[in-house]
């Protein structure tokens, strides 16, 4: 540990914070080596950025202890400040105040010569893009430039570490791209950076390595490699089915330590050991009870799976993913991209009307509704509201949060869902997110992939994820 | 010319005290500020002189000017007033207004220390302060014109002005770092002037109304030296040629020696009420072991 305090740029050892009796952080240990991009993930509540107030000297540890660039913040806190520039989630301006003024003032708190300062915040105006606007009001930028603006100000006094609070909260696609775009620019200048966020796919493209809290513990924590090699484990295989999906679907639940995930169309989705033998000998055991194998392969894990596996299992004290969730990336009906959330109506008897979403990539926002009763998913299809302009929804991607799948054609031959194996736990959301599930669908409107904090804020909520690494929120710019 | 900026460039001034009179002078808050305050002044200074000219003359307009002396201690009078109005309203918003504003914790992540944030803020309010009663020195210096009031004396004045502010800007702060919205910590200072300066009488109330004797009342006595109100007043009666505690037989020091510790007893309030206010904004106060010789960070590492 001496060592480690010494070589890391973030040490934390033991850190405790209460909040009356809420415990908000909880023996929190995490070290970030030197020139890391430190993805710091977690749900909403899960002691993020409380940490990170403790750690910029905001709020005061009840127990444990920081070290930042090998001072201790306890006892060397002047020398911890100058190492770390922070860049808050929401923060203000004063008025009637310039950029240059604005550089100004937080440079001569950090005793630089004016001159210094000049030169430096024309070098940082550049960097973070906002050169040629020196002579603007700080409090007249819009909330892009305020950020970026932010950023600079941060690293006037040129410090070691960069601490970022939710920095592509509230900003437009173009703006997160930007702001996506510093952040690997001050990572590869050796900056180390440490951002909170919720959205997964940034950081899964950006950072080095990460750190998963919940619930004021940190789940887990190592570098990216790491971290979705651990999502592994779950060993997902998809079997590509043709003909008599019933009779593989009994195969399967007849072989031991094989669970079945989920079953679409033509694809059954297994759970079982990740051995390339064991992989052999459930597919051969199906094909050698005649069963036409069309294809099978792994599942990719990705950090929206893993994120919600690890926190969600946590927070319901239940296994998991034991015949869990649909993981995204399955190819689901016919090439369409299967998503988190869709609802999985294992053990629901299913209507005749049961629509059957072909070729059409469901939305987010839908809950799973394993063991839910039968009528009320039906009523609930049946009662949503048409979408306008889609009358059938064949090859057309949906909108996000459409009330789908009426007037989708549902075919015969489905050889949907009944009687599946399916797991008593309750899957994946919460049971409040369950009972929420019908007015949700029924009253959602077709929106248009929206761009705002608002529609972004609530995708985490109810964990919902979509396919592709995409939060689902069409904000986080990746165009 | 150049040595000379350079000189002005190295003498450290306080960064919010800096930014804050900048901002200050670019707006016209400080332009109208000077206009009402000089203009109530004025108002005062006329119905003064109006009364000073009705009461002296039972006939016609034959005035007794002796009477004028009386204008210059009016006049600084109404200021301390307006000081002691002025300044919570100046200083109370300075740390609500910024966490009302946000910019608090950007301000507190910095190496700035929070004595100096506050130090700052009641720097720059009494700064403010003064450029109003710079303002009004022509108009008090009317009273040149009529005597009664030395060069001495104005300076004494200003020097009074000063320890006010800086004494009423202190309290501000710290009722600013007690609650979370600005306007409460106005009343929150004004409340506890008014608490200070009822306090500080009660004890000679008490010795008056028992009439008690011996060496303990200078000591019961003694507690009005908190309250500046007093101070101010046998500064005034001073200047008179009178003196408050003179002929009292309580044997309490008295003349301006009375005014001199007041007034060093009221800037030592301020400064513990900086210190406090300090305190209360630092969020690693009572976490932060604070050094004087730097350990090797291998040292202090359990």
């Amino acid at each position: 540990m001496r060592l480690q305090c010494v070589v890391d740029m973030l040490y934390l050892n033991d850190l405790i914070k209460n909040y009356g009796k809420f415990r908000a952080v909880d023996r929190l240990s995490l070290h970030v080596p030197k020139g890391d991009l430190f993805g710091f993930v977690g749900p909403n509540g899960a002691g993020k950025t409380t940490t990170i107030r403790m750690l910029c000297g905001l709020l005061k540890p009840d127990y444990g202890s920081i070290f930042i660039a090998g001072y201790e913040l306890r006892r060397q806190s002047e020398a911890v400040r100058r190492c770390i520039g922070y860049v808050p989630d929401f923060f203000g301006v004063y008025d009637n105040l310039k950029v240059k003024e604005y550089m100004e003032f937080y440079g001569s708190i950090y005793g630089i010569d004016d001159s210094e300062i000049h030169r430096m915040t024309g070098d940082l105006l550049e960097l973070v893009n906002l050169s040629g606007s020196e002579e603007a009001y700080v409090d007249g930028l819009s909330r892009g430039m305020k950020q970026r603006l932010c950023v600079a100000r941060a690293l006037l006094h040129n410090p070691e570490l960069l601490v970022m609070d939710e920095p592509s909260s509230g900003l437009d696609p173009r703006a997160r791209v930007e702001m996506k775009e510093l952040l690997l620019n001050l990572h590869s200048l050796g900056k180390t950076v440490i951002i909170s966020s919720h959205i997964l796919s940034d950081i899964s493209e950006m950072c080095s390595s990460i750190g998963i809290m919940n619930r004021g513990r940190l789940v887990t924590a190592g570098t990216m490699e790491d971290i979705l090699g651990m999502g592994r484990n779950e060993h997902h295989l998809i079997i590509g089915i043709r003909g008599d999906m019933e009779k593989a679907v009994n195969h399967l639940k007849e072989m031991p330590d094989v669970n079945i995930v989920s079953i679409r169309e033509n694809e059954v989705v297994v759970n079982c050991d990740g051995r390339d033998e064991e992989i052999n000998r459930v597919v051969g055991q199906l094909m050698a009870q005649g069963v036409l194998v069309s294809g099978f392969r792994r599942e990719e894990s990705n950090l929206e799976a893993l994120f919600i596996q690890l926190t969600t299992g946590q927070n319901m004290g239940m296994p998991m993913m034991s015949g869990g969730p649909m993981m995204q990336g399955m190819p689901g009906m016919q090439n369409a991209p299967m998503p988190q959330g869709m609802p999985v109506m294992q053990n629901a008897p299913m209507p005749q009307q049961m629509p059957m979403m072909q070729n059409a990539p469901m939305t987010q926002g839908m809950p799973m509704m394993q063991n839910a009763p039968a009528p009320q998913g039906k009523s609930m299809m049946q009662n949503a509201p048409a979408p306008q302009g889609t009358p059938a929804m064949q090859n057309s991607p949906m909108p996000r949060e459409m009330p789908v799948m009426q007037n989708a054609p549902a075919p015969q031959d489905m050889p949907m869902m009944q009687n599946v194996s399916a797991p008593q736990e309750m899957p994946l959301t919460a049971a409040t997110e369950q009972n929420a599930a019908p007015s949700f669908m029924q009253d959602t409107p077709v929106q248009e992939p929206a761009l705002t904090e608002a529609v972004s804020a609530p995708v985490f909520e109810t964990q919902a994820i979509t396919p592709n690494g995409d939060t689902g929120n069409g904000g986080n710019g990746n165009e | 010319m150049n040595k000379l900026k350079g000189l002005f460039r190295r003498i450290h001034v306080n960064p919010i005290v800096k930014k804050d009179l900048r901002v200050i002078s670019r707006s016209m808050k400080i332009a109208w500020g000077i206009f009402a305050y000089v203009a109530v002044l004025s108002v005062i200074f006329f119905l003064t002189v109006y009364f000073i000219f009705d009461m002296s003359s039972g006939y016609g307009y034959t005035n007794n000017y002796e009477e004028f002396v009386a204008l210059f201690p009016i006049l600084a009078a109404v200021q301390f007033g307006i000081i002691g109005l002025i300044m919570p309203i100046l200083t109370a918003t300075a740390v609500s207004g910024e966490k009302e504003k946000q910019t608090f914790d950007l301000l507190l992540t910095t190496v700035m220390s929070a004595g100096a944030i506050v130090r700052g803020k009641v720097t720059s309010a009494v700064i403010r302060m003064m450029v109003f009663i710079i303002a009004s020195i022509p108009l008090m210096a009317i009273s040149f014109t009529i005597g009664g009031l030395s060069w001495g004396y104005l300076f004494i004045v200003m020097i009074a002005f000063l320890i006010f502010a800086i004494y009423t800007g202190s309290v501000g702060i710290f009722a600013s770092t007690l609650t979370k919205k600005s306007i409460t910590a106005i009343i929150l200072t004004y409340v506890f002037y008014f608490g200070i300066s009822q306090i500080s009488f009660i004890p000679t109330i008490i010795v008056l109304i028992s009439s008690i004797s011996g060496g303990g009342v200078n000591m019961i006595m003694g507690v009005m030296l908190l309250n500046p109100a007093i101070a101010v007043l046998e500064m005034f009666v001073l200047i008179f040629g009178e003196d408050l505690f003179s002929g009292n037989g309580w044997g309490l020091v008295s003349g301006w020696a009375w005014v001199i510790i007041s007034g060093i007893v009221t800037l030592m309030i301020s400064f513990l009420l900086q210190r406090l206010a300090a305190w209360r904004i630092d969020p690693l106060h009572g976490y932060i072991i604070r050094n004087k010789k730097k350990k090797s960070v291998t040292g202090v590492v359990k």
